[in-house]
């Protein structure tokens, strides 16, 4: 996929352990990458392959897909994204909130509770950096790259994910006009899990400003914080809970 | 200095948040309420034309009863199509669900949660416009004395319908609901003041009035 | 090696799947035979013989005569009209007034509270605030008590709660208002305005927003990491979180050296 991840372990932790994760994301890369051709997924996508031939794991994502399209109604649509592969099939919303979840499940199994994993601004961490410290997670601001729009600070379990168009051009296709979405700069979503943080991230900024009011009425655990283009932002009432600047 | 960039901030964010919250709810619900407030409008003038017509036709002095047939079928008519709009005002506003407005907010005076004053006095000119039609429509119930103290009601009915627009204050803060409002009220005051003057001076002369 | 890997997620979440694109073919047939049939049926009705008043012109004897038949019928057509217009009118405004920034709301009107403890709009009015400046404003806290209080210089706001002028929404006056806190706006909020009836609970909550808005405004603050960047290998390399990863790994060198 290309895509950079950044792991903090603030604990002691074996070698092995980094090792099992690293293997997991290449592993993740190779069977769900619609950069690959000869993906799994690539080939269910394209039609060469059929859903009898995926594997247990890959029809568990499926189906979180197809959960996450009911409950966005229709927001969140794996279908809606033209692949790098050339189909109309694209899950990497799902799969890169979902694998670094579960990599921090693998961290978590090998003894490490004091870390922080970030794939490409999307977040997942546990503990604290230091003891009695929360983790400062700064959410980027849209017109400069190495500034903040705002810093969350948590600790134990949470996780952060952002939508944006700032980078690669306009990625996020609304799936009613099958237009990019245009009138959001990012959406922030934090909440306990990052598969459904990174997921809702993609289905607010489908939906538009009216996303935080879907987030606020169908899942209250989760807060979103959201920048427009007009450069102001919006956020859910319990984002205060994070936020410290 | 410092004044104005707070100004701006807070003219920003007011204006994000009316956007925001203009763009919540569904198109349907906004339609709904667009022709809510249409209706209620037009109704409201065509109450106070109605009011106009009615007078003109029954004062002497402003010379129009060269062809009262045609001046008492368009008073009924401005009246009975008040009526129509009026009704299409309740039905849109109980059916806007954003609105939350009640049948019983609708149709039981002072049963309103909010704006009480107001939904009352819409209630009530909803019930006088309706009294003063159907004693009249299709035919005249009562003696003629009676009949015409009950379609005075009208007079009142269309006050209140006024105040009620005015108090319910969706457009009464526009400019032009500012300016055509009081104009419109003004139209319909004319002849009504032409009518009871008439009337006062007829009494004081002690000539004998037929209707 | 996979079984390994397999170890750390849901394996067992085997969930049957429907079929999220190829429908079968017959259920497709199914459904077009379904549709033909419905639009025969549909096709036969006009034939039938109507049941309305064109074919009974015996009811026309008691046609009352009207005098002022065309303004009538004019009047019709300018209220209908009218209530159209004025009904793609009000759409028109309010589609405009949401795309745009229109500046209908301006300016402060009052301040209330002070400090950073406004959740607690007790009788603590100027003692708390911490800022000093030039430019007054008159606070107001709900014990009616006035003070002036300070704010700060040049562009940062003084903490307390600032109420906009009134525009009017669909469910009657509204105000926004806003709160500062330590110089930011921690939260706006939509405040209907009281009515002479104090009853107007269940609509001011139906309008009271679950959101915040706020300007945005860039920050170098001291952070652990970065969220909001899909960072390729390259743009990687210049971002802000490489740079935190490059401290951080320089740090726990320094610290192992050490």
């Amino acid at each position: 996929m290309g895509m950079a991840v950044s792991i903090d372990i603030r604990d002691q932790v074996s070698r092995d352990a980094l090792d099992e994760v690293v293997r997991w994301l290449h592993h993740v890369d190779d069977t769900y990458s619609t950069y690959r051709p000869d993906s799994p997924i690539s080939r269910f996508g394209t039609g060469d392959a059929t859903l009898e031939e995926m594997s247990d794991e890959i029809l568990s994502v499926l189906a979180l897909c197809e959960e996450l399209y009911e409950d966005t109604g229709g927001a969140f649509d794996v279908f809606a994204v033209p692949a790098p592969n050339g189909s109309h099939f694209d899950p990497s919303g799902v799969v890169k909130g979902w694998s670094i979840e579960r990599a921090a499940e693998i961290l978590e199994r090998n003894g490490a509770s004091n870390f922080c994993i970030n794939a490409g601004g999307d977040i997942a961490i546990r503990g604290n950096p230091q003891s009695g410290e929360p983790w400062r997670i700064g959410v980027r601001h849209p017109d400069e790259p190495t500034k903040t729009a705002t810093v969350l600070a948590a600790a134990g379990r949470l996780a952060v994910a952002t939508s944006a168009t700032y980078e690669r051009g306009a990625h996020i296709i609304d799936p009613s006009t099958g237009e990019p979405t245009a009138d959001l700069a990012s959406v922030t979503i934090v909440g306990p899990d990052l598969t459904y943080a990174d997921a809702y991230a993609t289905a607010v900024f489908a939906m538009g400003i009216e996303g935080l009011n879907w987030l606020v009425e169908r899942h209250p655990d989760y807060a979103g914080f959201v920048i427009t283009r007009a450069d102001t932002a919006l956020s859910t009432s319990n984002l205060v809970e994070y936020r410290v600047s | 200095m410092h004044v104005t960039a707070r100004q701006h901030c807070l003219e920003q964010l007011a204006a994000h948040w009316m956007s925001s919250e203009l763009r919540k709810g569904d198109p349907v619900n906004a339609w709904l309420w667009y022709v809510t407030r249409a209706t209620g409008i037009v109704a409201t003038v065509l109450m106070l034309a109605s009011l106009a017509w009615g007078f003109l036709f029954s004062a002497r002095e402003t010379g129009t009863r060269l062809r009262p047939a045609w001046w008492l079928d368009l008073h009924k008519g401005l009246g009975g199509l008040a009526l129509v709009f009026t009704v299409v005002h309740l039905v849109t506003a109980f059916a806007d669900s954003d609105l939350g407005v009640s049948l019983a907010t609708m149709l039981v005076p002072g049963a309103a949660d909010t704006t009480t004053a107001a939904f009352t006095w819409g209630v009530i000119a909803f019930y006088g416009l309706a009294v003063a039609i159907f004693t009249s429509w299709p035919k005249m119930l009562f003696r003629r004395r009676t009949w015409r103290m009950v379609h005075l009601l009208s007079v009142p009915a269309t006050a209140l319908a006024c105040v009620h627009a005015y108090q319910i204050g969706s457009d009464a803060h526009s400019a032009a609901f500012r300016i055509l409002m009081p104009v419109a009220v003004g139209c319909a005051v004319y002849p009504l003041g032409v009518r009871v003057v008439g009337l006062a001076l007829s009494k004081s002369q002690r000539t004998p009035s037929n209707n | 090696m996979r079984r390994a890997l397999n170890g750390g997620m849901n394996t067992e979440s085997q969930s049957v799947l429907p079929p999220p694109n190829p429908v079968p073919s017959t259920e497709i047939a199914q459904d077009m035979q379904a549709r033909l049939a419905r639009l025969s049926a549909r096709r036969v009705a006009p034939d039938q013989p109507a049941a309305t008043g064109r074919t009974t012109p015996a009811m026309n004897p008691r046609r009352k005569r009207h005098a002022a038949k065309r303004s009538r019928a004019a009047a019709v057509m300018m209220s209908v009209a009218t209530a159209a217009g004025l009904s793609a009118y009000f759409q028109h405004a309010d589609s405009a007034a949401a795309s745009s920034s229109p500046n209908t709301l301006t300016g402060v009107a009052t301040a209330s509270g002070t400090g950073a403890s406004t959740a607690t709009p007790a009788s603590t009015s100027a003692s708390s605030s911490t800022a000093t400046t030039a430019g007054a404003v008159t606070s107001s806290n709900s014990t009616g008590a006035t003070a002036t209080t300070a704010t700060t210089a040049a562009s940062t706001l003084a903490d307390g709660t600032y109420t906009g002028a009134t525009d009017t929404n669909k469910w009657g006056p509204v105000q926004v208002q806003i709160t500062v806190v330590g110089g930011k706006i921690t939260q706006v909020a939509a405040v209907q305005t009281p009515t002479s009836d104090n009853k107007s609970v269940s609509i001011n909550a139906r309008a009271t927003p679950t959101l915040a808005s706020e300007v945005l405004s860039a920050q170098s603050a001291s952070i652990d990491t970065v969220s909001g960047a899909t960072y390729t290998s390259d743009s990687y390399k210049v971002s802000l979180q490489s740079a935190i990863d490059l401290a951080r790994a320089t740090a726990v060198q320094a610290g192992a050296t050490a």
